[in-house]
């Protein structure tokens, strides 16, 4: 579990630390303060394989329909780089209760690459085809075509480099090769992110759902789902257009499809199960309360602070929702351990920073109805 | 809606009454434009309080903090 986070030059965050982490917390802010900048941030500092780094984009719907390969053109992966520059390195540093460890992106050139690496670069064709010829008369090697993303990570067990490559093939059309040299090491531990543009990803749900059957835990995710539908009497995975999905038993003449029984059904689902699946590690969440009612999000909460404990899992997620900060703050009040704190990232001048709300500073704004996001 | 900070000069009493009546007081020395009162809420959290306005989105506009 992170006790602090620090990111540099990560999109628009320039130097941003979070201080005192606990089990849960809560980011609020104004649009484009960062709020979903800095999950990605927590995603990426959660791996040392730099091949996540071309999936990033795609969490907030981003996918490049085509990658060109000209020597004048960014990198694809730019865009999380702070202005747009990959030559500023992103830092990203944790601190959790097993020490610390960092990982640093930075674009690399072709002369940082091991000879052995180099070697294997695809050379020029000798003979050139229309695509071929086009290309080449862009730039005078195949290999100066690369673009390289360099991840140096470090911890208490070492420190590694590696190299994400992207370079054109031209058999039998221009396409993209991508390799990671050398091989990475698994994660520090496991980070699961649910984006806050949901859509149900019903094959991995049926997996994190069986995987959860396995351990004799579906109890946790029927508990959860009774707060939005208290009819709800069990949970199976059956076949659906011939895919597995997950149904609910809510008394009538046949079970339902999940995702089919509502957004809020399907949201709370997707949460619980992607908890188990990070179990020992970070859940990031943005705009958790997509889909539920205000109604609902106090009980909502305390489901999320016992799932968590019990998974043991790390919770960062962002809201707008005043109505879901008080039923935050309400439902940890509950807990024995009020393992909960809300930042809000604000812009002082030019540099977003993170005020922070322990239980003391929150109870007294929320009595004193002051805003707080 | 949430209160926002909004003037330079801000004066924190104690509970809604107090709020009723110095706030009466403000308009009536015709100081409302440039004083808000801001109720605590009991006087026994006062080191929260202070963190709660320190930590408002808006307290970079203060420049004047009074307590009742």
């Amino acid at each position: 579990m992170y006790r602090s986070f620090y990111v540099e030059n990560y999109r628009c965050l320039t130097k941003l630390e979070l201080s005192d982490l606990r089990r849960v917390n809560l980011v609020v802010g104004r649009n484009n303060m960062g709020k979903t900048a800095l999950l990605e941030a927590l995603f990426l500092g959660g791996s040392y394989n730099p091949q996540i780094v071309a999936a990033i984009d795609i969490f907030r719907g981003v996918q490049a329909k085509r990658l060109e390969f000209n020597v004048d053109k960014p990198p694809p992966w730019s865009t999380i780089f702070r202005d747009f520059d990959p030559k500023k390195p992103i830092l990203l540093q944790g601190s959790t209760e097993q020490g610390k460890h960092e990982v640093q992106l930075t674009a690399a050139s072709l002369d940082e690459l091991p000879p052995s690496l180099m070697s294997r670069l695809t050379p020029f064709p000798a003979k050139k085809s229309e695509t071929e010829k086009r290309v080449s008369s862009l730039s005078p090697s195949h290999a100066s075509y690369a673009r390289v993303l360099k991840l140096v990570y470090k911890d208490a067990g070492g420190t590694g480099t590696h190299f994400l490559i992207m370079e054109p093939q031209f058999t039998p059309q221009l396409t993209l090769a991508v390799s990671i040299e050398p091989p990475p090491p698994p994660p520090p531990f496991q980070t699961v992110y649910i984006s806050a543009p949901h859509i149900t990803n019903i094959e991995e749900d049926a997996n994190r759902f069986s995987k959860l059957q396995v351990e004799k835990r579906t109890h946790l995710l029927l508990d959860a789902l009774r707060i939005i539908e208290p009819r709800l009497k069990s949970i199976y995975l059956a076949l659906f257009n011939g895919e597995a999905m997950l149904h609910g038993d809510i008394g009538e003449k046949r079970l339902i499809p999940l995702p089919l029984m509502g957004a809020g059904t399907a949201r709370i689902a997707s949460i619980v199960l992607a908890m188990s699946e990070a179990a020992g590690g970070v859940l990031l969440i943005d705009e958790i309360e997509n889909g539920l009612h205000h109604s609902v999000l106090e009980k909502f909460w305390e489901v999320i602070g016992k799932t968590a404990q019990e998974f043991k899992v790390q919770i960062f997620a962002t809201t707008h929702s005043l109505e879901c900060i008080h039923a935050a703050h309400k439902a940890f009040l509950k807990q024995q351990d009020y393992d909960f704190a809300l930042y809000r990232l604000d812009r002082k001048e030019e540099t977003v920073c993170a005020v922070r709300y322990d239980r003391g500073t929150l109870e007294a704004a929320i009595e004193m109805e002051l805003e707080v996001r | 809606m949430p209160i926002r900070l909004e003037k330079q000069s801000i004066l924190l009493v104690e509970g809604k009454d107090d709020e009723g009546f110095i706030a009466a007081f403000v308009t009536f020395l015709g100081l409302a434009e440039i004083i808000q009162v801001i109720r605590m809420e009991g006087k026994d959290n006062l080191a929260n309080c202070f963190a709660a306005i320190k930590n408002e989105p808006n307290f970079g506009i203060v420049q004047r903090l009074g307590i009742v």
